[in-house]
Formats: structure tokens, sequence, C-alpha cells
């Protein structure tokens, strides 16, 4: 019988101990084989794992804020979880109500220029605001945001009618929700909480990133 | 008698064979990369405040007579300044100024202290939290700011006055690094807070200090 040459068959050798070097030789001609179906068992328990965890993650943030150089939010402790409700994104270059811009919002650099490239929005000391042009009576004065008020209350109207249509025995509760960006001045803020409550909402929240340090 | 290697049985039936996850593996591929992109590597979570309404406030509904406290923040670009029902007020309140505070940072990989000056969110936690002792059923505040105080100050104002904290009271020249660590007071909640089903001891929650918050403008 030939062999490999890899286990040296002894000169005088029994039966028992033939079977037993053979069975050897076939295991060393088997180890030699190339194993070339790639193993993907681990690979597919971490996209698994990995797709689980980002759909549950995704759908947690029901308007899915996408900070940029326009929208960088407020920081707060605050752990309460945000509800569906009708979104209003202040950015610093406009107020935006359901994927449309509604307002724009003026800038002025601390320099007293209007602001016209990304690199005028990053400074520090710029002044926002809303041209009195959009506000009631044309009035600079005007806490009210026409424009705004149109849209919100189209918005809640038709809110109205769905609310009524699916759940008539359930008061309509008007909530909002407002994805600010962080240097957006108290002006700003006040004329479109004043707006929205003219337009009917009463329950209003302020969408902010959790941190852990106050 | 064992079979001979060529009598094994080829059939699909009784075969081995395996699985071709091509398909799934090129979904994955597709699908992952597309949800990391969507991905935000931060919690969105929601402060609550209330519109602003006509008048001084509700009065209370077990006493007519009580006065609200009106508590109120004014926040101006110099600092906090406390105000209240001027019938309740014996004292005027100090305003709290800005301070400088040594903050720790990174920049370049390498720890750096900057000396900032900041609003002193410690001194005022500290008067509201001596204020919420004095007149524990209040639970509103009114937060007024001068026009041009940009909303991040506002709502690290809210942070401040929204829920007890372990200590009372910060003072000292690290009381922003203690006050930015500091961890809430809980309670036992009548909420199923962990979603057990059941309420337990388990169910904490802050205590809260005054966890309504109405924008008012200030008179100039």
């Amino acid at each position: 019988m030939a062999h490999t040459g890899r286990h040296e068959r002894p000169d005088h050798v029994d039966a028992g101990e033939e079977v037993a070097f053979q069975k050897k030789e076939r295991a060393g001609v088997r180890g030699t084989e190339i194993n070339d179906s790639l193993n993907i068992n681990s690979i597919m328990d971490i996209m698994t794992i990995l797709l689980v965890f980002l759909l549950v993650s995704i759908t947690s943030d029901p308007w899915n804020v996408k900070p940029n150089q326009y929208l960088q939010l407020a920081t707060s402790t605050v752990n309460r979880p945000p509800e569906d409700s009708l979104a209003i994104l202040v950015t610093k270059r406009a107020i935006v109500v359901d994927n449309q811009d509604t307002v724009p919002i003026e800038c002025m650099t601390a320099g007293g220029r209007q602001c016209r490239s990304d690199e005028d929005y990053r400074k520090e000391g710029n002044r926002y605001f809303i041209d009195k042009t959009y506000k009631e009576d044309g009035a600079e004065s005007s806490f009210l945001i026409v424009n705004l008020l149109k849209k919100l209350t189209d918005k809640l109207d038709f809110a109205k009618e769905v609310h009524a249509g699916a759940n008539p025995n359930e008061p309509f509760k008007a909530v909002t929700t407002i994805i600010c960006d962080r240097d957006i001045p108290y002006r700003v803020i006040a004329e479109i909480v004043h707006t929205a409550g003219n337009a009917g909402i009463d329950q209003l929240r302020f969408a902010v990133m959790r941190t852990s340090a106050r | 008698m064992a079979r001979k290697p060529s009598q094994a049985s080829h059939s699909e039936m009784g075969g081995n064979e395996e699985l071709n996850l091509s398909p799934i593996m090129a979904l994955l591929v597709i699908l992952i990369p597309m949800l990391l992109a969507m991905f935000n590597f931060f919690e969105v979570k929601v402060q609550a405040v209330a519109a602003p309404k006509l008048g001084t406030g509700k009065t209370s509904k077990t006493d007519p007579d009580k006065k609200p406290l009106n508590l109120t923040v004014l926040i101006s670009k110099q600092g906090f300044l406390l105000k209240q029902q001027d019938e309740l007020q014996d004292v005027a309140e100090k305003p709290i100024p800005k301070d400088t505070f040594e903050i720790s940072t990174v920049e370049n990989g390498a720890p750096v202290t900057k000396t900032v000056e900041d609003y002193d969110y410690p001194a005022l936690y500290s008067r509201l939290r001596a204020k919420k002792q004095r007149y524990p059923d209040e639970t509103t505040i009114n937060i007024a700011a001068e026009m041009d105080i940009p909303w991040h100050v506002i709502a690290r104002t809210i942070d401040a006055a929204r829920i007890q904290l372990e200590e009372s009271h910060f003072d000292g020249r690290e009381r922003m690094q203690k006050y930015a660590s500091s961890k809430p007071e809980m309670r036992t909640s009548k909420k199923d807070i962990d979603g057990d089903g059941t309420v337990t001891d388990k169910d904490q929650e802050p205590v809260p200090m005054f966890p309504r918050v109405v924008f008012v403008v200030a008179e100039d």
C-alpha cells in the first residue's frame, strides 16, 4: 500500500495497527483538501442585531431631526420622550412647517451686514429676526406672524377633521413641537409661541438634545 | 454492511445543501448603511412649555383668596433676576450676575482648562430651591428674557427650575462642576415607569420643583 510519507509506516505491523494507520492517512488526506465555503454565520448575527437596533432607534424620533449648520439643538437633562405632533422647525434661515419654508428668518452679523455665506452663519454675535412684512399690520412691534398663523390654522383644521373621524368621542388636543436652533433669540421664540397660541395650539413642546450634564 | 461511497444517495430531498444567503446579505448590505445614515447619535427629548396667558395667573382652586406667587425669572445680558408677587415679597431680590467658571474641555486630543463667563445656573437653582421650600405648593414659573437672549440660555434656565437635585444649594468656586454633575432627587412614582406592568418601589421619578413653565414677555 502506498503511503504519503507523512506517517512513517513501521516495518512490522499487526492487524489492529494497520487499521489505525489507514485511519490516520485518510485523515491526513482530508486535511489537505481546501475548505472553500466561507462561514458567514458571525456576519449574519451582527447584521441581524444591528438591523433590529437601528429599526427600533429610528422610530423613537418621530421627526428624524438632522443637525446641520443651520440647526443645532439646545441641550437639556429632561427625559420626556417626544410624541407624534405637528412640528415647527426653526432654523437659522427659516421657519419650516410640514417640510415647507413658511417664513424666512433674517440674519445680520455683528458688523451690521446681512449674512450671505455659511461662514457668516457660523459667526458669533449674529442677530436673527423676522422681517416686519411677515407680521400683523407690517408692524415691527407685532408678535403675530401672519404666514405662520395661516399655515398652522390650516394644519390644525385638517388634524381636527381627521381626529373627529377617527376618535369622535375623544377631545382633540392641539400639541405642537418646536424644533429650534440653539441661537434663535427669545424674541423670535415669543413670536412663534404667541402665533401658535392664536392658532389654537394650547400645548407646546420644545425639542432638545438630551445630555447627562446640566 | 456499510454502503460504498458510489451508492450514497445524492437526491435533493435527502441532501444537506446550504441555504443561499446572497439575496439576504445583499439586502442587509444596502439597508444597514441606509439606516446608519439616518441614525442620530443623540437622543431627542422634549420640554413642555405653556403658552403665555393673559392676566396674572390662575388663583388657587382650593383657596380663591390665595394669590399666586407669580415667580418670574428675568434673563438679561447681565444675569438673572427673580421676581414674585409684591405682596408676598418681604425683601427685594438681589440679582444673580454672570460669573467666571473654569471648565475642562478637550482640544486637539489634550485636556484643557478654560475660564469662561457664563450665567450662574447653580446660584439660580439654589435660590429657586429656597423658594420652593418656602412655597411648596407652587409649581409654576414664568420665564421672561431680553429679546436677544438665545434659546440655549433659556433651555438651561428651565432645566435649573424644573426638578429638585440631591443637593439643595451650590456655592464655592467649583459650584458649576458640582451642579453640572449633580443627580436629580428621586421619589417613588405612582406610574409604571419601568414598564413591567406593575407599580412598585422600583418605579422612581425625579421630584419636581417648578415643572410648569410659562413664557412671558417682560414689559419695558
